[in-house]
């Protein structure tokens, strides 16, 4: 957290609403894919996106200082995605079972590949999808995910690995069940 | 993409498959959002996923608390069971039932959602929806009036900044279900009202948009098996079944039911039962409270915990039973000048 991060804050807590805006403007592509992938909805992850802000808009005096609040920020999104997950499944649990869930369109060349992520990503634990996007999406350390999630270091790692291997296995299998029919 | 993929490799993949960029409409949220302010939650916890250390002294303290209530309850007022007859005697009179109305909201749980900001009242639809009913009630008598009252007082809960979901159900015969989206969840973005029709004897499921003009056909069923990782497509089956109200109150177990104390709804007498099921580590308690003349419920609580924690709870009340539904309000046609496309539906293997 730099300098600036630091007036920016300020400035959303003294109401500044173009801090605000410069914030959401920061930030609010990697809170949406993170929740993405742990939800696979568009909308959902949109909803959840708008809660956490909506958050710190409203509640600036709980903010945390310093370089604590981008893995705030974070922890947030991934905690709302996850709970949200539960309640969807709890919803259909509820309802017999089903209920209606709009699937996301895939198009252009590498839609194949795109379907083959979302379906290996559908299986694997909201946490490993959580630290996946945490890594891939938004390009961050181990140290920063394990900020993120308050776990330490040697134990995102081996997270992390077993998670790209779990995706790597399934993504392999769901390649060579593509390839026998 | 055969054999082993690189780090590389699943980069480029993450990086191509992110979800379209949408832009927040900051000015818009927050001026809406800034309404709801007293509807925000006080809780400051963001870890709950993750858990510090004082949560667990929390919880060995609210298991302490829980044993000796228990303890209390079982040794100063005895357990109270009278199992299997009372409660048969009203699934036989649900049973009898060829209309049921009810409004059914979807609470929060306790502790679930950090520091959750709920989105009531500043949606417009829910505006519109509360003038339109406060304006109806002005006009209105007798019936009607009781009815209209009886929704504002459940948008009045909305205040509590708890409420997931406002469904108004109706149901006519054993088959045909309606279901009116009043609130539901929200983002500013998708905030149209919505109502579903579902048959159970033709197995259709329709959705429709009155804002946008759109039907939605379910056509297909996915259903993800979340043990072995599968997932099975295929279109959508004529089921012949009820509607899940009268199913899930057949599916009770009589015996397995507990009589509860009377107590008062509303300033009336109701006798009470309790079910308890299990679903993992989460433990289902459904409440029927039931007028103990006619034997049909008045409401009926659905609370899913996980030991002590409250994850989530549903109640169904503002019950009606055998009053007139004209069939025009279960019409599974396109209206004209509304377009239709088919939708799939998502679930879970049990």
């Amino acid at each position: 957290m730099n300098e600036i991060d630091e007036i920016l804050l300020e400035k959303i807590k003294s109401g500044d609403i173009e801090a605000f805006t410069a914030l959401v403007r920061a930030v609010e592509h990697k809170m949406l894919c993170t929740s993405y992938r742990i939800l696979g909805q568009h909308s959902d992850a949109e909803e959840v996106r708008q809660c956490v802000l909506l958050k710190i808009w409203e509640k600036p005096e709980t903010l945390p200082a310093g370089d604590r609040f981008w893995a705030w920020l974070h922890r947030c999104v991934v905690n709302e995605s996850i709970a949200k997950l539960r309640r969807i499944r709890r919803e259909q649990e509820r309802n017999a079972g089903l209920s209606i869930r709009p699937v996301q369109p895939t198009s252009g060349a590498h839609c194949c590949e795109v379907d083959q992520l979302r379906k290996a990503m559908d299986k694997l634990t909201p946490e490993q999808r959580a630290i996946l996007s945490l890594k891939f999406d938004s390009q961050m350390t181990v140290r920063q995910i394990g900020q993120i999630l308050e776990q330490p270091f040697t134990t995102v790692q081996s997270k992390l690995k077993k998670a790209v291997a779990e995706l790597r296995a399934l993504m392999t299998t769901s390649d060579r069940d593509e390839g026998k029919t | 993409m055969p054999g082993d993929i690189p780090d590389e490799d699943i980069r480029r993949l993450f990086q191509t498959s992110q979800p379209q960029a949408t832009n927040v409409d900051v000015q818009r949220m927050v001026t809406h959002g800034a309404l709801n302010r007293s509807a925000t939650r006080t809780s400051t916890k963001d870890s709950q996923f993750f858990p510090k250390p004082n949560r667990l002294m929390m919880t060995i303290r609210a298991g302490l608390i829980a044993a000796i209530a228990g303890c209390l309850i079982f040794f100063v007022i005895g357990p109270i069971s009278d199992k299997g007859n009372a409660f048969a005697e009203v699934q036989a009179q649900v049973e009898r039932a060829r209309t049921v109305q009810y409004v059914m909201t979807s609470y929060d749980g306790d502790s679930v959602v950090p520091d959750a900001v709920s989105l009531p009242l500043e949606n417009p639809s829910m505006a519109d929806a509360i003038t339109r009913l406060q304006t109806g009630l002005d006009s209105a008598g007798g019936d009607v009036a009781e009815t209209i009252k009886a929704q504002l007082d459940v948008f009045r809960d909305l205040d509590k900044g708890k409420v997931l979901s406002v469904q108004r159900v109706r149901i006519l015969g054993k088959h045909l279900e309606r279901t009116d989206q009043l609130f539901p969840y929200l983002t500013l973005e998708y905030s149209d009202p919505t109502y579903t029709v579902r048959s159970a004897r033709d197995g259709l499921m329709v959705t429709f948009n009155p804002a946008r003009k759109e039907k939605q056909v379910l056509t297909q069923q996915v259903v993800h098996n979340r043990k072995t990782g599968e997932t099975t497509t295929s279109e959508v089956k004529k089921i012949p079944t009820t509607v899940d109200f009268f199913a899930k109150f057949r599916s009770i177990p009589a015996e397995a039911t507990e009589s509860l104390p009377k107590t008062t709804i509303d300033g009336k007498d109701v006798i009470g039962f309790r079910s308890v099921e299990k679903h993992g580590d989460e433990s289902w308690t459904r409440t029927y409270w039931v007028k103990p003349d006619s034997k049909l419920p008045v409401e009926i609580v659905t609370e899913v915990r996980n030991g002590n924690t409250l994850l989530q709870r549903w109640i169904q009340d503002h019950f009606v039973f055998d009053e007139e539904l004209s069939d025009d309000l279960f019409s599974t046609e396109t209206p004209e000048g509304w377009k239709s496309k088919n939708t799939q539906l998502h679930g879970f293997a049990r």
